[in-house]
């Protein structure tokens, strides 16, 4: 951590230079006395960490020096050091956004020690938060995260610069698996919000009852049960981004609660009525058609037109031509570096068998079948053998994955069979074909 | 008088035992005491009451850490009788008072730490 410095601004030499040394008894601290308001402001660019300021200075009021710090980098947390017990100046300098208001007294050597202990507490939680964030934001620098070189993943990567440069409301949509929660994480952490909160909230985990209060907080006594206040994630995420996840589970009476913010830039927490202003970009996913849902009636039309903002259509992964191989062999270096084993790789045979499936839980599918892979694997080469799929799709995706006409017709076959208990009459009739061809591929054992 | 007009104590928990430091506060206090008692002193002459009410609050903090009894209420009312511009007529007698104590107390220091 960088050094604590302290600047202590007193006009009363005196006691200025008794507060300073006595500061000095930490050997972490770096204390420099200034007798006027002035020198103090000419000398913010050394940086200090925290300033404690005498309120009645010669040359100026303790509330200018202040809003001159203030001015100069908002984070400096300044405690006033007053001679005069006077509650309502120090309520304006508390608002003014000075930290603390001592009055000089017996107490206030201590009181100062400990206000600057927690300041300095503070700073390094502050210090380690950005770097985490910065860590975080490298990880989800889009063209890292977001792997892939189709067409179709290309247009995305454009749609996402175009969000990251504007504060619009994206709305995700795709199939599931496709990813909507890392593009969203990847336009917050590469927007100008970055260092602000992502919030993340899934509306179809959370029961309607509690969505506004998880959404917008609750003040003490709002129910029964609510023993204290409750800050909301639109609280938590303002100046950051809030991903709300399976938009369109969200009830009718919420989406009007919802337009009403999106409106009005403000809310209120539930049980209070001091609105409250927020500044949060909404990115929404959902892996319904959202016009569809509206012509159903389940969005509510003018909420559509809020959330529609920039639409992002995710491309399925069999729509990603090769992209399916690019991902496998992240997944695969992925799992290698968490289980601290030497990177494997694919038999040509198992390439093959990776691009020719239809992959109905998309990138998440894939990620499930070449870590199943990883594991089965005898040696650092995965062969065909190692790679199931196990989709919960069944088989009626089949006609995506590519085939001959002649193979598509004995899949179909060998799927009525399996239907119907392999009665070959019943299975005849239904596909209107002659019975003695099934018994014809049977014996010749194609299906 | 039974013992010293002053003590060190406040001083010295503010600060730690260290003498260097002690000095140097010593130093501060002998050296502006005089300056603030004449500008007092001049407010007083010129009627300007928000400056005897400034220095009355500066040299309030040196009495109390220096723990000069004898002046601790003296200057409180010198402090308030010129923020108010109340009781205007005690006001000459008290800050002769507090002259006189006040360089009384620093002659006592002046022969205790000879050194500075």
């Amino acid at each position: 951590m960088s050094a604590f410095k302290i600047f202590v601004v007193e006009d009363d030499e005196f006691y200025g230079e008794m507060l300073k040394h006595h500061l000095l008894k930490n050997p972490d601290y770096e204390v420099e006395l200034f007798l006027n308001g002035n020198d103090c402001v000419k000398n913010l660019h050394k940086q200090p960490s925290a300033i404690s300021l005498d309120y009645s200075l010669p040359d100026t009021t303790g509330y200018e020096v202040i809003k001159k710090i203030k001015e100069f980098n908002q984070e400096i947390p300044v405690i006033i050091v007053s001679g005069q017990e006077d509650i309502t100046t120090a309520v304006e300098l508390v608002k003014e956004g000075a930290y603390d208001y001592f009055v000089k007294n017996e107490e206030t050597k201590d009181r100062l020690w400990n206000a600057l202990i927690k300041i300095r507490e503070n700073l390094s939680l502050r210090e380690e938060i950005i770097e985490l964030k910065e860590t975080i934001g490298k990880q989800y620098e889009f063209r890292k995260a977001i792997k892939g070189n189709s067409s179709a993943i290309k247009k995305i990567f454009s749609l996402i610069e175009k969000a990251i440069n504007s504060n619009i409301t994206v709305s995700l949509t795709g199939e599931t698996g496709t990813g909507k929660e890392l593009v969203a994480r990847a336009i917050h952490y590469n927007s100008p919000r970055a260092k602000k909160p992502f919030v993340a909230i899934n509306v179809s985990a959370i029961p309607s009852g509690l969505i506004e209060s998880e959404l917008f907080g609750y003040e003490k006594g709002a129910f029964t049960g609510a023993n204290s206040r409750k800050i909301g994630k639109f609280e938590v995420a303002n100046h950051g981004t809030l991903f709300l996840d399976e938009i369109s589970d969200m009830d009718m009476s919420m989406q009007t609660k919802l337009l009403r913010v999106l409106q009005e830039r403000e809310f209120s927490r539930v049980g209070g009525n001091d609105s409250i202003k927020t500044d949060v970009r909404l990115i929404v996913a959902t892996n319904k058609n959202l016009s569809e849902e509206v012509k159903k009636g389940k969005i509510r039309e003018d909420l559509y037109y809020r959330l529609l903002g920039l639409p992002v259509e995710l491309p399925p992964l069999r729509h990603r031509g090769d992209d399916i191989i690019i991902l496998a062999k992240h997944f695969l270096e992925e799992y290698a570096k968490e289980n601290k084993n030497k990177i494997a790789s694919f038999s040509e045979l198992a390439i093959e068998k990776l691009q020719k499936y239809p992959y109905p839980g998309n990138i998440r599918e894939l990620k499930a079948i070449v870590e199943l892979a990883s594991v089965l694997a005898n040696d650092s080469l995965i062969e065909e053998a190692d790679i199931n799929f196990n989709s919960a799709h069944g088989t009626s995706d089949f006609l995506i994955e590519e085939d001959t006409l002649q193979g598509y017709i004995r899949k179909i076959i060998k799927y009525y069979l399996q239907k119907h208990n392999d009665n070959v009459l019943l299975v005849a009739k239904k596909l209107d074909i002659g019975k003695s061809t099934i018994y014809r591929m049977i014996k010749n054992k194609e299906i | 008088m039974s013992g010293k007009s002053y003590n060190l104590t406040k001083i010295r928990a503010f600060i730690g035992e260290d003498e260097m430091v002690m000095d140097k506060m010593i130093g501060i206090f002998l050296e502006n005491s005089p300056i603030m008692i004449s500008k007092l002193e001049e407010g007083l002459e010129q009627e300007d009451y928000e400056q005897v009410n400034f220095y009355a609050h500066k040299l309030k903090s040196s009495i109390d850490n220096f723990s000069i009894i004898e002046l601790t209420d003296d200057i409180r009312l010198i402090e308030k009788y010129a923020k108010e511009k109340s009781s205007l007529d005690k006001l000459p007698s008290l800050v002769k008072n507090l002259k006189l104590v006040l360089e009384a107390v620093i002659k006592e220091i002046k022969t205790d730490f000879k050194k500075i």
